[in-house]
């Protein structure tokens, strides 16, 4: 089991995270949309190669930009 | 009232409510919360709807606001709104809320998404697990509401209002998280795959890659189209009544007043209330149409699409929305920052708008540019002037961007597509006029009669003549504005155009005492296409209207901000006028 960047994550792919490294207010922000450790994820649309993402966990979907989503770590498959 | 955002808490207050809700300011707080009273059986409360919150201990200010809330409000009792859909997500929050040890109930929103996904919730096992009452609940179409109002009846009948503070010390999430997935498993059944929602289907062509920001900009015209196409027949129609009432009823009886009196009825208290009333019907559609791109859910989508852009002026592509419907008119699309959460961006995207060229500033500017100019030259004018008011706001988001900038970093949630019902549209189109009325409509009507005083007093002498205070005034003010090629009649007239930008006109007019057919020509005898043009950007850029003024004095409840927003195009109309006319002379 790899850990790498959920930017790396192909669209329609799912993976798990494993570390959400950004600063504290994100994390804590992002934690409470379900975005934490152990959680399956899936990229569902990046719009361009800097832009924003949308992400799905369980069943919600969460925009967030690039540069923290390169913060993100997580391993294949969920 | 308590829940996390998007969960339909606004909705469920509308019901609980009626429309009877009141905007609040509480001391000590810049946002302003909804609160209703209540008729719970024999007594009646006070339901205050708090800001949508992830957690009690987030940072955001949102979170701040409601920490702060509970710690200085007495309450009796906490309704908690819970996006049904997403209950597992959302329970932490309700376990953290019954730490505070005051009576909860719990209301399940959203029932519909819920059997649309085929979730099934055991709400009697969840409510013995929250030992709390728990209901399913579908505010948007009003059903499950009467059970909630009976259970917050009860949690309300036996508890005194504890003048004590809810204390929020509890520090144990990764209980509440544990506890949470626990009763979650226990209580909820998620089918394994769920049906295919309409929402990614729609999705697919909103936020596509490249036709998303195209489409974006189709359907922000199509509603400026809807708003405006609305909007403005409905002011001009206003208009047209109370000028009618005003020479047919309040002339005939006021024939044996004395002039002055006279005078102050009808152009200074009567002109005053119309100008408040004419901004109802615009802000009324505005609202409305503003709630359906909102509750639709289609507004996150748009910062999600411009993010990419915006960013780069410290502002989201909420903000460019509210921009372009500036420029139907400014008031609405100032209150209509409200969708922004973050106070700073909110300041910034206010600081911004005011130079949206407004369907009123569009009126004399095509006036003085038919006046002034061929026509085959006049639409090139009116183009240099629409460039000319984006680049002014984009250059004063640059120049401010560093102290207003939004230190909110993006992560929204994207809910499904939901169709907003006409009953809370109208609520929401009602609230907001209401607003308007209660908080701007005296700061405009004083203002007005204030202008009416300069420009009448002493009352011996011809309306805005030289023997006026403002012609005084004007005169005064002469070294200032020669600079700029504008004399000290035409700044009258600008002191007029402060009360609403399409009084310039009417100030023109009277100032030269020609009708409006004559006006054009009387200008174009004594100015030269320098002045006008000076004189037409002035116009465009400098101090937003009265009613600009109130709503953003208003809205930040600021005075220094207000006086900022009013300053700084001031100085900016003033360094591109000079700029322009002392350039375009060495030139010519």
């Amino acid at each position: 089991m790899s850990r790498r960047s959920l930017l790396t994550l192909d669209a329609d792919c799912r993976g798990t995270i494993q570390r959400v490294n950004v600063e504290f207010a994100l994390r804590e922000r992002l934690a409470a949309l379900g975005l934490k450790p152990g959680r399956g994820i899936q990229i569902v649309r990046r719009l361009g190669a800097n832009g924003p993402l949308q992400v799905r966990v369980d069943h919600t979907d969460v925009v967030l930009r690039a540069a923290d989503a390169a913060l993100i770590e997580i391993a294949n498959g969920s | 009232m308590l829940g996390m955002p998007n969960t339909g808490k606004s909705t469920l207050f509308n019901r609980l409510s009626g429309v009877q809700a009141r905007v609040a300011n509480w001391p000590g707080m810049t946002v302003d919360l909804l609160r209703a009273r209540v008729l719970l059986g024999a007594s009646m409360v006070e339901l205050v709807d708090l800001p949508g919150l992830y957690s009690l201990h987030g940072m955001g200010e949102d979170e701040r606001l409601v920490r702060h809330f509970l710690e200085q409000e007495p309450l009796t009792a906490l309704l908690v709104v819970v996006n049904a859909a997403q209950l597992e997500r959302q329970l932490p929050l309700v376990l953290q809320l019954r730490e505070l040890g005051r009576p909860i109930v719990v209301a399940l929103n959203m029932a519909d998404e819920v059997r649309r996904l085929g979730i099934h919730i055991d709400t009697q096992r969840l409510a013995q697990a929250l030992q709390a009452p728990v209901f399913l609940v579908d505010a948007k179409h009003g059903l499950g509401v009467a059970p909630v109002k009976e259970a917050l009846r009860q949690a309300t009948a036996g508890a005194a209002v504890s003048a004590e503070p809810a204390i929020t010390i509890m520090r144990e999430d990764d209980r509440c998280e544990a506890e949470a997935s626990r009763i979650a498993a226990a209580t909820v059944e998620i089918p394994h795959t769920l049906p295919a929602r309409l929402t990614d289907r729609v999705d697919r062509a909103l936020l596509h890659p490249i036709w998303g920001v195209p489409l974006f900009f189709l359907l922000v015209f199509a509603l400026f189209e809807v708003i405006y196409g609305i909007g403005l027949p409905l002011q001009d129609g206003l208009q047209w009544l109370i000028d009618t009432a005003k020479s047919s009823w309040v002339e005939p009886a006021l024939v044996a007043a004395s002039p002055p009196f006279k005078s102050f009825v009808l152009d200074g208290v009567i002109d005053g209330v119309g100008t408040v009333l004419t901004f109802l019907p615009i802000i009324y559609v505005f609202f409305i149409a503003m709630a359906v791109v909102e509750d639709s859910g289609y507004l996150v989508r748009v910062a999600f699409l411009m993010d990419r852009w915006m960013a780069r002026l410290g502002l989201d592509g909420r903000a460019f929305v509210m921009q372009l419907m500036g420029m139907g008119c400014n008031v609405p699309a100032i209150m209509g920052t409200r969708v922004l959460r973050s106070r700073r961006q909110r300041l910034l995207s206010m600081l911004i708008i005011p130079f949206s060229l407004c369907s009123a500033r569009l009126q004399v500017l095509v006036f003085l540019s038919a006046a002034f100019f061929s026509r085959q030259v006049a639409p090139v004018v009116m183009f240099s002037l629409y460039a000319v008011s984006f680049l002014v706001a984009f250059g004063t988001a640059l120049v401010w961007r560093r102290r207003f900038a939004g230190d909110e970093p993006l992560a929204l949630e994207l809910p499904p597509y939901r169709v907003p019902t006409l009953r809370s549209l109208l609520a929401q189109g009602w609230q907001s006029s209401r607003h308007f009325l209660e908080s701007a409509g005296v700061f405009i009507l004083c203002g007005v009669l204030l202008i009416w005083l300069l420009t009448h007093y002493p009352f011996d002498v011809a309306p805005a003549g030289p023997a006026t205070l403002a012609g005084r005034l004007a005169t005064f003010l002469a070294p200032v504005f020669a600079p700029l090629g504008i004399d000290a009649i035409l700044s009258v007239a600008l002191l007029f155009g402060f009360v609403a930008k399409e009084i310039v006109l009417g100030g023109l007019a009277v100032i030269y005492s020609a009708g409006q057919d004559e006006l054009g020509r009387v200008l174009a005898e004594r100015l030269n296409w320098l002045q006008a043009y000076s004189f037409m950007l002035f116009t465009l850029i400098y101090t937003p209207c009265l009613s600009s003024v109130a709503t953003i004095w208003r809205e930040s409840r600021s005075v220094a901000f207000t006086l900022l927003a009013m300053l700084w195009p001031l100085t900016v109309a003033w360094l591109a006028s000079f700029a322009f006319f002392n350039v375009a002379h060495g030139l010519l």
